[in-house]
């Protein structure tokens, strides 16, 4: 069985649901050792902006912002589709910690060896 | 030419070398199933292919090359190693031709011709060997200016690419991509070729050796 676990999240501002689920799974994933990998791409790219997820609270869980520094604190990675990422003209010196831009060769190598993933 | 003064470990490299060639060209071609000759089992090995050898077309077919341009630059690559030249010189021997030229197997007109050179203003072929200035820790054997490509289209771009150069030769590429760091670290890892150095936008690449 895959030590990885890998979350790929394609929702951001329009469904802030997803994206916080996304970070719970991450985090749960983190919470039995699993080398995770959270993987955005589409309007998830928008949560690697310092400050998108601030305020952003969907009962009953934790706050994103909240639920992402503990992602990254916990040694989880986030990956930044470059491609959605350059669409949608952000700012690489905005970029929250941890994360790095990159495309889908990237993502190919994380998933290329069976890895389980599970998209939001 | 051999030489007196090869150390037993040249001579024994070289008979090495040989031997696995010896075994390659007793075999057809492992695409078509046509006859080869050693010089052919020596175009494969050192374009990576170590195990099963092709003959020239279907080489050059398999990395999407010329097969006119890619022979000449492969005699040319032979001659800068000792080890490979020798060989060469061997099966030119075994199979009555000029010792150092370019057989009558591979080119056409019987007798092997004396070496050519180049034209005045003509230009280089793809994948000669001939190391520009070096910039950085390496020189490089071609170069590739990507623009700002990225993503799939940049790493399948770079294969045909690399398919080109010979085993351990280096490829320059220039992309302004913003996630290349990471994507050309991953299909490296994942195709055996060597990221020599990353200084975006400029990245050497050095051509797995199989």
């Amino acid at each position: 069985m895959s030590g990885k676990f890998c979350v790929v999240l394609g929702s951001g501002p329009d469904n802030w649901e997803r994206a916080t689920i996304a970070f719970v799974t991450a985090n749960a994933a983190l919470a039995v050792d699993k080398e995770t990998t959270v993987f955005m791409n589409f309007e998830g790219v928008r949560l690697s902006q310092k400050g998108q997820a601030d305020g952003v609270h969907v009962e009953p869980s934790e706050p994103l912002a909240n639920l992402m520094e503990a992602f990254v604190a916990g040694g989880g990675k986030i990956v930044v589709c470059s491609r959605c990422f350059t669409r949608r003209k952000l700012d690489p010196e905005n970029l929250v910690p941890g994360a790095v831009l990159a495309g889908a060769p990237k993502l190919v190598e994380i998933l290329g060896d069976g890895t389980p993933s599970v998209s939001y | 030419m051999e030489r007196d003064t090869d150390s037993p470990e040249d001579r024994q490299q070289i008979d090495e070398l040989m031997a696995s060639l010896e075994r390659m060209a007793t075999a057809p071609c492992a695409s078509c199933s046509g006859p080869i000759c050693g010089h052919e089992a020596l175009f494969s090995w050192v374009m990576g292919y170590t195990s099963a050898a092709l003959c020239l077309g279907c080489l050059a077919t398999a990395v999407q090359n010329d097969a006119k341009t890619m022979r000449e630059n492969l005699f040319e690559h032979i001659q800068r190693r000792d080890c490979t030249r020798t060989s060469w010189e061997r099966f030119n021997a075994r199979e009555g031709f000029d010792l150092t030229g370019r057989p009558g197997c591979l080119w056409t007109g019987g007798a092997a011709p004396a070496r050519l050179t180049s034209a005045p203003g003509s230009p280089a072929p793809p994948g000669l060997v001939g190391r520009a200035a070096p910039e950085g820790p390496a020189g490089w054997d071609d170069e590739w200016d990507a623009g700002d490509l990225g993503c799939g289209e940049l790493t399948l771009g770079l294969r045909a690419r690399m398919n080109k150069l010979f085993a351990g030769q280096v490829l320059r590429l220039v992309t302004g991509d913003p996630g290349a760091l990471e994507d050309l670290s991953s299909w490296c890892r994942l195709t055996g070729h060597g990221l020599v150095s990353a200084a975006p936008p400029v990245f050497l690449i050095r051509r797995r050796e199989v």
